[in-house]
């Protein structure tokens, strides 16, 4: 084990950081475990990971990637609330204490991991994959200012850190629910002239774990840390799927 | 050899500090514990309509439910989704203001 740096966590100098900790080979249910971490200069809350994982547990597992808000793999609840890790300032959350538990509605791998294969799952099964409407030599022009572009500009960019799906209440009733992720992407999908699987994707997301399972809260919206809004995307393919209904009767 | 300190984070480009208000979803909930509410309320006011309290209790919870119905209707329509906390308040405002005009003129 590496020997703690000279700079020992003192009270007042230091947080607490409570994680969850679940080992599924040595237990059945997880608990929460209460460490000191020095406060250092703009310190994230991964790096309080960080600093758990090398001074007081080794065994502690957590995932991420980037460390600079690119790839969203760090994500984590941070006192409730689902936030990327490694661009959350513990000073910035305020208090002594800090709480970091795994992403709702996942299924827990192990500590604060999860595993995100229901997530991806749900995309599948959303359809929120692109089709090619038709074959083309050239790249399809669409202008910036066109109405589709500006349809879909504001719900690209996902990073399908999962904050939006952890958010999301709904979950919580059914989870087979499709998710503000998913739902999002089958969004810009269906708005996108290029795309030649909308009819299917409608059906997909009209079904009775989709878009009409949501209920507007903006959880999914307040918690992006992307300032996406899923609930935008839902609201807008719940009104695709009416119109296209209304259409089909007065042909 | 001057040391050059780290650069300092913009406090935009920490996106994950704010506190979400899920106002959304308390009005979500308000609604459905007001439509709880008026099941009893109703049917108290159809026995005595005379009794004060009660009408004023229903005026409230149905100003309540309609300001959080109204809500969802605007964002099913896609209108204030960018300001979608905005509306919570616009609505609220409203619906109190309605209320103290019938409770104290009325009811």
């Amino acid at each position: 084990m590496t020997t703690e740096p000279a700079a020992d966590p003192q009270a007042g100098k230091s947080w607490s950081v409570e994680v969850y900790r679940f080992d599924p080979e040595r237990s059945v249910k997880g608990h929460l475990v209460s460490y000191r971490v020095p406060r250092l200069e703009k310190m994230t809350v991964l790096d309080a990971l960080a600093y758990i994982q090398r001074y007081h547990d080794r065994s502690l597992a957590f995932r991420y990637a980037c460390r600079l808000g690119m790839c969203g793999t760090c994500t984590v609840m941070v006192n409730d609330i689902p936030r990327w890790a490694c661009r959350t300032s513990i000073e910035r959350l305020g208090g002594e204490t800090i709480r970091i538990t795994p992403l709702r509605f996942l299924p827990v791998l192990k500590d604060v991991l999860v595993d995100y294969a229901p997530f991806f799952a749900k995309y599948r099964a959303a359809e929120a994959y692109f089709v090619p409407g038709e074959e083309r030599a050239e790249i399809a022009p669409i202008s910036p200012k066109s109405r589709e572009r500006r349809a879909i500009d504001p719900n690209l960019e996902c990073i399908t850190c999962g904050a939006c799906y952890a958010s999301c209440t709904m979950l919580a009733h059914d989870a087979e629910y499709l998710g503000p992720a998913a739902l999002n992407r089958a969004f810009t999908l269906i708005r996108d002239s290029r795309d030649g699987a909308r009819a299917e994707r409608l059906a997909a997301v009209g079904g009775e774990h989709g878009c009409w399972r949501c209920h507007s809260l903006f959880n999914c919206t307040e918690v992006c840390p992307k300032h996406l809004s899923p609930t935008r995307a839902i609201t807008g393919l719940k009104r695709s799927i009416v119109l296209d209904r209304l259409r089909s009767r007065l042909r | 050899m001057t040391q050059s300190s780290a650069p300092s984070l913009p406090s935009a480009s920490l996106p994950a500090t704010g506190k979400p208000a899920y106002l959304g979803m308390w009005m979500w909930l308000l609604q459905r514990a007001s439509s709880i509410l008026l099941m009893v309320l109703l049917p108290w006011h159809w026995i005595n309509p005379y009794s004060r309290p009660v009408r004023v209790a229903v005026l409230f919870f149905v100003i309540l439910h309609a300001a959080a119905g109204v809500r969802v209707m605007l964002t099913d329509f896609g209108i204030a989704e960018r300001w979608h906390r905005g509306l919570v308040w616009a609505l609220t405002g409203t619906g109190l203001i309605i209320f103290l005009y019938f409770a104290i003129g009325y009811a």
